[in-house]
């Protein structure tokens, strides 16, 4: 199959919701705060202080002091914010008129404030220009450095100090980024920290915050993955389990993806859109747990009725066919084929999985017939005779063939047919899946459960 | 004495401008008072004003642009702003120590409170 990276379509204005670690949105809820976002350049400190501004609905009752790029840029780079006088849900409710919205986006705009040739003392007297204001706004100083740059540190610490009796006396609060990570002098006197970093694995990317301190919040987890794909801030939270597990009967349902990953056989591994005979290959990282291999695959074969097609299944790194048939639906077992009649010996096991994807395919008015297998079951298949008519036996009798291997048994030679290697590995409580062949990035695998549904998603790290 | 001291005040809000204006004239002070900073700085000419009172946030010009301008045009002249904002004197010096403003008023001011610090700014009429 030819490898294309395909545009993943018309981006929406509207991103999907930004998600904020839950003990940073604890520490937003505060009365009063200052928070300090340190970062690299191309971390996403300024993608995480519109987020913020969008998840607290801050509307326009806040200033953003760009010193880096001018306001227009800000709004051609994120279009969603043009939105962000409108996220009121109250004011949602109410119908408004295109005049009223286009006075509101004005609004919203203005309050996007262009600082790049400010001098100090002009930066500062915005500042608390600002914090006079008596409906406690929200100031973001985007960012911090060229304004330091500008300064001895002493006079930036004082400065600091008093905007900070300032802020806390006016109820307001303060978002501070600096590109200069291992600057910690002023950590002291901001009462949270969180740190962004973005480093490569594997050619991929890989997005964390760190929550350094969040002054008066327990800290459950101090670090999450995160990405920006959309524009916007969406970290992932771990998985659990048991929460897996005690979804599974009534099942998980995978979010209808509304435009394609940018890779077609990615895409197609996810729609069921592969054509026949076709080999997958998904390749286990070491401590992967079952559940979320289940729930992969639940999103690959799908959880239907034994009616809509038929599941070979072949136990493999412990999951047994009860454990298989919760996630995935009715299962059949690859088992050797008994010879008839006397002496003869047994069949192999390609003649074997040959002779039950035909027998499913007649009991199931041609279905589609589909088989998961470990790479134990080639391993042990016979020799490499034996395994070449296991693989022809999948390329033309099976619809669809899912070999997964994990930690270091994975089969060369199932590599060598495998038209899709997929991999899926977790790194800091977040399964992360990405093809080896063709290649994709990572995408990390969202689980949410809340009182209305249970999802997953897909969601790409960029 | 009261008579030839000439005070301007600028403030957004015309209830401020207006019971300010009314209770230093009833005092017997000379009193100039504008909504719009940039009318104010449009008729401003030096050596006129013994005291200015500037709000800060003010929607058209904020009190440190209008500061700014005016002392570009008057180096002497006494300026004190009203804020509705808790700031003091020695926080405001560290943080704008190149700013000479004598004092900052607590919104809202007591007509008898800012007579006083009129009168105690003496001598001012350049009169």
């Amino acid at each position: 199959m030819a490898t294309m990276k395909e545009p993943r379509g018309k981006k929406k204005t509207t991103p999907r919701h930004s998600v904020i670690p839950p003990e940073l949105l604890r520490f937003l809820a505060r009365r009063s705060y200052s928070l300090l976002i340190k970062g690299e350049a191309a971390t996403g400190k300024t993608i995480l202080a519109l987020s913020i501004l969008k998840e607290l609905a801050a509307k326009n009752n806040f200033l953003y002091l760009s010193t880096r790029v001018s306001p227009s840029q800000l709004f051609e780079n994120h279009p969603w914010l043009s939105e962000l006088s409108r996220n009121d849900p109250k004011a949602e409710a109410v119908e408004k008129t295109e005049t009223t919205e286009h006075k509101e986006e004005e609004e919203s705009r203005d309050r996007f404030v262009d600082a790049r040739l400010d001098e100090p003392v002009q930066f500062f007297e915005r500042i608390t220009n600002e914090l006079m204001d008596v409906r406690s706004p929200t100031i973001v100083v985007d960012s911090w450095d060229p304004i330091g740059g500008m300064m001895e540190n002493d006079a930036l610490v004082s400065n600091t100090k008093v905007l900070q009796t300032w802020r806390e006396r006016a109820e307001a609060n303060i978002i501070t980024l600096i590109e200069d990570s291992s600057n910690s002098s002023f950590d002291s006197l901001f009462d949270g920290v969180v740190t962004l970093d973005r480093y490569y694995e594997d050619g991929r990317i890989i997005r964390m915050i760190q929550l350094s301190k969040l002054s008066g919040v327990k800290v459950n987890r101090p670090s999450y993955l995160f990405t920006l794909d959309g524009g916007i801030f969406q970290s992932f939270r771990t998985y659990t389990p048991l929460e897996i597990h005690a979804q599974t009967p009534a099942g998980w349902s995978w979010e209808k993806r509304e435009q394609g990953t940018g890779y077609r056989e990615l895409d197609a591994t996810l729609d069921g859109t592969l054509p026949s005979g076709t080999i997958i290959s998904l390749r286990l990282a070491p401590g992967v747990n079952s559940a979320m291999v289940l729930l992969l695959l639940s999103g690959i074969l799908g959880r239907g009725p034994a009616r809509s097609r038929a599941l070979l299944f072949r136990p493999f790194e412990g999951i047994r066919p009860e454990q298989a048939g919760g996630a995935l639906g009715e299962v059949v077992p690859i088992q050797r084929a008994q010879p008839r009649g006397k002496g003869r010996q047994a069949k192999g096991w390609a003649e074997s999985l040959k002779a039950l994807a035909e027998e499913q395919k007649k009991a199931r008015q041609g279905k589609r017939v589909v088989a998961l297998v470990g790479s134990e079951f080639i391993l042990n298949a016979g020799g490499e005779d034996e395994r070449e008519r296991l693989f022809e036996c999948m390329k033309s009798y099976i619809d669809l063939t899912l070999i997964v291997s994990g930690g270091e048994s994975e089969v060369e030679s199932a590599s060598r047919v495998a038209d899709v290697s997929l991999r899926l590995s977790e790194v800091n409580g977040t399964a992360l899946l990405q093809a080896q062949l063709p290649w994709t990035e990572y995408f990390a695998i969202s689980v949410l459960k809340d009182h209305a549904a249970a999802t997953v998603g897909l969601v790409p790290m960029v | 004495m009261a008579t030839s001291v000439k005070i301007l005040i600028v403030d957004d809000e015309p209830d401020i401008t207006s019971s300010l204006k009314m209770g230093l004239e009833r005092h017997g002070f000379q009193v100039d008072a504008f909504n719009d900073p940039r009318k104010a700085l449009a008729g401003f000419r030096p050596d006129v004003y013994d005291m200015i009172f500037l709000d800060i946030r003010m929607p058209q010009m904020n009190g440190f642009e209008l500061y700014r301008q005016l002392r570009a045009k008057d180096k002497d002249v006494s300026i004190a702003f009203l804020t509705a904002f808790d700031v003091y004197q020695n926080e405001f010096q560290k943080m704008f120590p190149d700013m000479k403003v004598d004092k900052l008023l607590r919104k809202p001011i007591g007509i008898s409170e800012l007579v006083a610090y009129v009168n105690s700014q003496k001598p001012l009429s350049k009169k």
